[in-house]
C-alpha cells in the first residue's frame, strides 16, 4: 500500500524510494531506505505532510512524496500521537 | 593549519564554531541553517589556525548546494583535519556520514555532541569503544555549554600535526570487488577525492563527479555503468541503494555496539507536539504565537519610540538655536542628528525586540513545525512547507531570506521563494508600517497592511507558479527536538544582526540624511521630487515624498527617516493625512527591494532573476498602492 493510505500510528516497512532522483537523494539522506522501519506518527490536515519516526528521528514528508512511497504493514497500532 | 567542521544539520556544529570564533556563524534549530561556509582564525597551542564551519549536510552525495559546497571544500582545499560533529541522540544517522568521511581517508576527529540531551533520553555512549572501532579519536562534547571544546580542538590539532593513516570502512564483498575494479582504473588519474572514495561516489551515481572523471578518462563512464549493472543484478536493486544500504547497515551496527538505552525521562518537550502539531489546536497556537510575537514588537517599540523622539526633538531645537545664522553647518548638523535619531528612535525600538523574538522562535525549534503546519497552504501558492523559512526570515531581513532559499532543491522553487520573500515586510519596512501607520492611524491599520501583504503574496505566488509550472519534490524535512534556547545565543544572534544594521545601514542612513539636508539647503530637492512627481501624484502623496521614496531603495529605513526630514517634522500627523500614511507605507512595503537584497539576489540567482524580482516588486507595489488609494477614496478617507 501507499504510505498515505496507512493508518496514523502504524508501524511500517519501506518498500522503495521516490522515483524523482532529487527526492530519492533527500529521503535517503534522512535515513529512509528500502527495508527500513517507519512509524507514522501524525498527519497534517488538507493533504498536508505526514510526520514519521525513522531511527528515532522525526521527519515530515509532503503528501506528494508520501503518496509515491510503497510500504508494508508491520503493526497497525503504535503510540498514537493525535 | 586548517580545521574543517562537518556535521549533519542540527548537530550543533555552528554552535561549536561560535564557541571558538565568537558569534560568526548563523545558527538555528532548523535543518540547513548554515548554507555557506564561515571561516575564522583561532589561536590553538600557540599557533594561529583557520577553522571553517561548513554547511550542515546529511550526506556527501552532492544532491543539493550545501552537500556540493561541503564535498567540494573537503576535496579541493587543503584541509588538514576534519572535525565531524555528531548528534549523540541520533548516532546511527550521524555515523552514516562519518563513514563517508572515513572513505575520504583524511585526518578525522569525531565530536559526540548533545550529550546532555542524550542523557535525558537515557542514552549512554561508549566513546572509547567507538574510537577503537573506527580508528579515529572520539571526544565528548556539549557545545552549547562549552564543555569539551578545548580538548576537542587540542585533539584535532594533534591529529592534523601528526596524521595517522585512516582505514576506510569495508562493505560487502560484491561492493568491494566493484570498488577495486573502478579504483584500479582510476589509479594514476588525478581525481578530486581519494581514488577509492571517487570510485564509491561513481558507483553511487554522482553525476558531477562522473562528468569530471569522464573528461580525463573517457572509458571510465562505460566501466562505471557496467559495475552498477553487475551490482544491481546481483542484489536485485539499484547499485546506489546497495551502497547506501551497506553504509546505513554498518552505521547501525556501530550504534548497537556503543549505545545503550537506559531509562528515558519524559519532559514537556515530549508532549508539546501533541498541541503544537495538532490539526486544530496547532493552527490556533500558531496564530497565538505569531500574534504574541508581533504584539511584543509593537508594544516595546511603541513604549520606547515616543520618549526617544521627544528627546531628539529637544536636541534638534537646541542645535537649531545654537547654530542660528550658520545655515550650512546647521544643515549638516541637523542632517547628522536626524540620521542618528532615525536609527536610535525609530529603527532600534522595533528591530531589537523583533530580532530577540525571532531568535527565540528559531532556537526553540518552532520554525520546522511551522513548515509542517503550513505545507498544505504553501502548496496553494506553488511552493511547499520548507519555503516558509525564507518567508519567516524575511520578516527580519530580506538578505538572509534570499540566502536561505538555498535549502530548496530546485531553481524554480528558489526563484519563487526568493521573489515572494522579498515582498515580505522586513524589519526595516516594519519600522515604516509601525512608526507611521500603527503610531498615527492605529495598530489595526498596521495589522491590515500585514494581512493585505499576505494576500498579495499568495496571489502573486499563484500567478507566478501558474506561469512557471514545474514538478517539485515537495516537503522533506527533519523536525528537530525542542531545545531551550540559551539566553547567550539568542542575545548574540540578535547582536550579530543589530551590528549589521549599525555597521552597514546606520552610516548609510546618516549619510543619506545629511545629503538630503544639503539637497534641501541648496534647493535641489524640488528637482528630484519633480522627477518622481508622476508616481507621487498617482499615489496621491505630497510631492516632497519623492526623495524619501528614492532614498528608500538604498535602505528601507531611510524612507521613514527621510520622510521626516523631507517634510520638516517627525510628527507626521501635521503633514500627512491618514490615507496618505497608509498609501506611503503600502507602497514602501512592496516596491523594489533594498540595494543589499538586490546584490544578494544577483549573487544567488543571477542578473536576470534580480531584474525580474525588482520589476515584479515595482509592479505589485504600484498596483496595490493604487488599489488601496481607490478603496480609501471610496471609503471617504
Amino acid at each position: 500500500m501507499r504510505l498515505t493510505d496507512a493508518q496514523t500510528g502504524a508501524q511500517l516497512t519501506l518498500q522503495g524510494l521516490p522515483v524523482d532522483p532529487v527526492a530519492e537523494g533527500q529521503v535517503r539522506s534522512l535515513g529512509l531506505l528500502p527495508g527500513g522501519a517507519v512509524h507514522l506518527l501524525r498527519r497534517a490536515p488538507f493533504h498536508g505532510p505526514l510526520l514519521l519516526e525513522v531511527d528515532g528521528r522525526i521527519i515530515a514528508l509532503g503528501w506528494k512524496i508520501a503518496s509515491g512511497l510503497e510500504v508494508a504493514l508491520i503493526a497497525a497500532s503504535g503510540s498514537e500521537a493525535d | 593549519m586548517r580545521i574543517a567542521l562537518v556535521g549533519q544539520p542540527n548537530s550543533g556544529k555552528s554552535t561549536l564554531f561560535n564557541q571558538v570564533a565568537g558569534y560568526k556563524a548563523h545558527t538555528g534549530n532548523f535543518p540547513g541553517t548554515t548554507v555557506t561556509y564561515t571561516e575564522s582564525k583561532v589561536r590553538l597551542q600557540g599557533e594561529v589556525v583557520d577553522v571553517v564551519d561548513l554547511p550542515g549536510t546529511y550526506t556527501l552525495a552532492g544532491t543539493n548546494p550545501a552537500e556540493r559546497v561541503t564535498l567540494r571544500y573537503l576535496a579541493s582545499t587543503d584541509v588538514d583535519v576534519i572535525i565531524n560533529v555528531l548528534d549523540a541522540t541520533h548516532l546511527s544517522q550521524g555515523l552514516d556520514m562519518t563513514l563517508e568521511l572515513l572513505e575520504l581517508q583524511r585526518p578525522l576527529v569525531l565530536a559526540v555532541n548533545l550529550l546532555d540531551e542524550a542523557d535525558r533520553y537515557g542514552l549512554r555512549i561508549d566513546g572509547p569503544r567507538l574510537q577503537s572501532e573506527l580508528g579515529v579519536p572520539v571526544l565528548p562534547l556539549v557545545a552549547s555549554k562549552g564543555r569539551g571544546v578545548r580538548s576537542l580542538f587540542n585533539a584535532a590539532f594533534r591529529a592534523g600535526r601528526n596524521p595517522h593513516p585512516i582505514t576506510r570502512p569495508r562493505y560487502g564483498r560484491d561492493v568491494e570487488d566493484a570498488l577495486a575494479g573502478l579504483a584500479e582504473a582510476l589509479r594514476g588519474t588525478p581525481t578530486p577525492l581519494h581514488p577509492e572514495a571517487t570510485a564509491l561516489k561513481l558507483l553511487e551515481g554522482d553525476n558531477e563527479l562522473a562528468a569530471e572523471t569522464a573528461r580525463i578518462t573517457p572509458a571510465l563512464g562505460l566501466m562505471v555503468e557496467q559495475a552498477q549493472r553487475d551490482l544491481a543484478e546481483r542484489r536485485g536493486q539499484p547499485a546506489r541503494w546497495v551502497v547506501w544500504g551497506e553504509r546505513h547497515g554498518l552505521a547501525g551496527n556501530f550504534e548497537h555496539l556503543v549505545v545503550t538505552q537506559g531509562e528515558r525521562r519524559t519532559s514537556w518537550r515530549d508532549r508539546l507536539d501533541d498541541v503544537l502539531l495538532h490539526p486544530v489546536a496547532g493552527y490556533l497556537a500558531l496564530l497565538l504565537i505569531l500574534l504574541a510575537f508581533f504584539q511584543l514588537v509593537y508594544a516595546t517599540g511603541n513604549a520606547v519610540e515616543p520618549p526617544l523622539l521627544a528627546l531628539f526633538g529637544t536636541w534638534t531645537a537646541r542645535l537649531h538655536a545654537a547654530l542660528a545664522g550658520q545655515s550650512f553647518v546647521d544643515a549638516i548638523a541637523i542632517g547628522l542628528l536626524q540620521g542618528v535619531a532615525g536609527g536610535a528612535a525609530i529603527v532600534m525600538p522595533y528591530l531589537i525586540p523583533f530580532l530577540l523574538g525571532l531568535g527565540f522562535l528559531e532556537d526553540v525549534g518552532y520554525l520546522p513545525r511551522l513548515a509542517f503546519l503550513m505545507d498544505a497552504l504553501m502548496h496553494r501558492i506553488g511552493l511547499h512547507g520548507k519555503s516558509v523559512v525564507p518567508f519567516i526570515l524575511g520578516y527580519g531581513c530580506s538578505v538572509p531570506a534570499v540566502m536561505s532559499t538555498r535549502i530548496l532543491e530546485n531553481r524554480r522553487d528558489r526563484f519563487l521563494a526568493a521573489a515572494l520573500s522579498t515582498l515580505i515586510p522586513c524589519s526595516a519596512r516594519l519600522v515604516v508600517v509601525f512608526g507611521l501607520v500603527a503610531a498615527y492611524v492605529g495598530p489595526w491599520a498596521a495589522a491590515a497592511i500585514y494581512v493585505l501583504n499576505l494576500f498579495m503574496i499568495a496571489l502573486t505566488g499563484r500567478v507566478l507558479s501558474g506561469m512557471m509550472h514545474e514538478e517539485s519534490p515537495g516537503l522533506i524535512l527533519e523536525i528537530p527536538p525542542y531545545r531551550l534556547p540559551s539566553t547567550r545565543t539568542v542575545l548574540a544572534k540578535a547582536w550579530y544582526r543589530v551590528r549589521e544594521f549599525l555597521v552597514e545601514a546606520w552610516p548609510a542612513l546618516i549619510a543619506g540624511s545629511v545629503i538630503l539636508a544639503l539637497l534641501t539647503l541648496f534647493g535641489l530637492t524640488p528637482w528630484l521630487d519633480l522627477a518622481a512627481r508622476p508616481l507621487t501624484w498617482a499615489l496621491g502623496l505630497p510631492a516632497a515624498t519623492g526623495v524619501p521614496l528614492a532614498f528608500g531603495i538604498l535602505r528601507k529605513e531611510l524612507s521613514l527617516v527621510m520622510l521626516g526630514q523631507a517634510l520638516g517634522t517627525l510628527n507626521f500627523d501635521l503633514v500627512l493625512t491618514q490615507a496618505q500614511m497608509i498609501i506611503f507605507a503600502v507602497f514602501v512595503v512592496f516596491y523594489i527591494p533594498c540595494l543589499a537584497t538586490l546584490v544578494v539576489l544577483r549573487r544567488e540567482l543571477g542578473w536576470r532573476a534580480m531584474g525580474a524580482v525588482a520589476a515584479l516588486a515595482t509592479v505589485v507595489a504600484l498596483v496595490v498602492a493604487l488599489a488601496v488609494r481607490g478603496v480609501l477614496v471610496v471609503a471617504g478617507l
